[in-house]
């Protein structure tokens, strides 16, 4: 015969109290009758407090993790026999950390990319593909020279413009899609504007094939920047206004990020974000 | 409960009730630091807090008790001058939302209608609603912690003046 599960249940905040942690608490008591034990979910709160420098209120949010383990309490003698470890309690509240900066990274790709596709530095990153765009638009097709070395990003990009259906490939020679002749019209013939665009789609679509294919990680403090701004807009539902050593801490804890060579160059990164044609952050009037 | 604790020791110290009183403090990061690898983010096992001071301020052989009790009882801590830290449901305070997340404050004083608090998050003197804070405090079973200095008795509060 089970035991009242309520008595269960406050014996398994007993344990937190007294093992485990003040974020957690017991959920619902679940008796597992072939081996007469209890199990009790292990569910946790994440709390933070964000102060939104503007008008200096502090907004208290707990992210709500849900289960992160689970307890095992004898059905006989009432007492634990399993508890798990902090740290492996730890790894799980990680990884579910890390499952939710992804989710607002991957929001924040599909929403901004735009944006990110203004940024200069990315631009300059990606020169090779927008000389590729340049030279199709103006000349209607472009011989690929594959056997130097130094073509070899050239001809990485063209696959990739091809593959997105930017470029049609006919032997050596490239030419501009329907899709990309479409977009250069509607954009009334602006290079640049198209050249933002093509950069667009393959940042919201193909960001980690640029990550990691072309090497190209330039954009990724610019992300990580906005999603830690962002990351705690979403958990407060405001766009609050935070400080930049605020920012500056978030974003170093949540990436781990605290070197100095990316410090001294953080504020630069503010500024590109900042800036009018990007908006992703905006600077208020107390800084 | 890592920043109250610390607001109870700077209590004793300035009142010279710590055993090694000619020996400051560490600053609080210092302090929190040293606790920073307990805590992570699971928060602090209450229970644990004697073994933590332990390490945090070896050899001042404090005393950690974990109690339960009523309103009655946290007003008598407080006008004894006892620092007592209870522990509740901030959220279910603040926005009547229950949580699994537990906080902790300082309590400094009470009026009829309040209780004042040194309150990590919200800083000196900040009161809470008794009605509301009593309701926050039995979802966490009423619980509340006291850190005393071993030797130190009922009287070595009562001859200072000023509060928690």
């Amino acid at each position: 015969m089970p035991i009242d599960s309520a008595k269960v249940k406050a014996k398994a905040e007993e344990i937190i109290y007294n093992r485990l942690g003040t974020n957690l608490a017991a959920g619902q008591p679940e008796f597992m009758e072939k081996r007469r034990v209890w199990t009790v979910p292990l569910e946790l709160d994440l709390p933070r407090v964000v102060e939104d420098k503007r008008t200096k209120e502090l907004k208290y949010v707990v992210f709500h993790l849900g289960n992160v383990g689970a307890l095992e309490i004898d059905n006989r003698i009432l007492k634990p026999i399993g508890i798990p470890r902090r740290s492996d309690l730890n790894t799980v509240v990680e990884d579910k950390l890390l499952s939710i900066r992804s989710k607002v990274e991957n929001l924040l790709l599909h929403t901004a990319s735009l944006q990110f596709a203004k940024l200069v530095s990315i631009k300059h990153m990606m020169t090779p593909l927008a000389n590729l765009i340049t030279s199709v638009l103006k000349h209607d097709s472009y011989a690929l020279q594959s056997g130097q070395s130094t073509w070899r990003s050239v001809v990485s990009y063209s696959n990739l413009l091809e593959k997105k259906d930017f470029l049609v490939r006919d032997g050596n020679e490239v030419r501009p899609s329907a899709m990309l002749q479409t977009l250069y019209q509607e954009l009334g013939g602006d290079l640049d504007g198209t050249i933002e665009h093509v950069l667009k789609s393959i940042i919201e679509n193909d960001y980690e094939t640029i990550y990691r294919d072309f090497k190209i990680k330039t954009l990724s403090p610019y992300v990580q920047i906005s999603s830690t701004y962002y990351d705690y807009a979403l958990s407060v539902h405001d766009l609050i206004a935070l400080s930049e050593d605020d920012i500056w801490e978030a974003y170093s804890t949540l990436y781990g990020t605290a070197t100095k060579k990316r410090h001294f160059r953080f504020d630069d990164y503010l500024r590109e974000l900042g800036q009018e044609s990007i908006n992703l952050l905006r600077q208020t009037e107390s800084g | 409960m890592v920043t109250c604790t610390y607001m109870v020791l700077r209590y004793y110290e300035k009142r010279g009730l710590l055993s090694e009183s000619s020996k400051p403090l560490p600053k609080y990061d210092d302090f929190r630091g040293r606790f920073g690898s307990y805590v992570g983010t699971l928060g602090l096992p209450p229970n644990k807090l004697h073994d933590y001071l332990n390490v945090a301020v070896p050899k001042e052989h404090l005393k950690v008790q974990h109690k339960t009790g009523n309103m009655v009882s946290l007003e008598y801590h407080i006008r004894n001058k006892t620092p007592i830290i209870p522990i509740f449901d901030y959220l279910m305070y603040q926005q009547s939302t229950p949580s699994k997340a537990t906080h902790a404050t300082l309590l400094t004083g009470y009026t009829a209608e309040n209780f004042y608090t040194n309150d990590p998050i919200h800083g000196k003197r900040y009161p809470y609603e008794k009605p509301k804070f009593v309701e926050a405090w039995g979802q966490r079973s009423n619980k509340y912690i006291l850190i005393t200095p071993k030797g130190a008795t009922l009287n070595s509060y009562l001859t200072q003046t000023s509060g928690c």
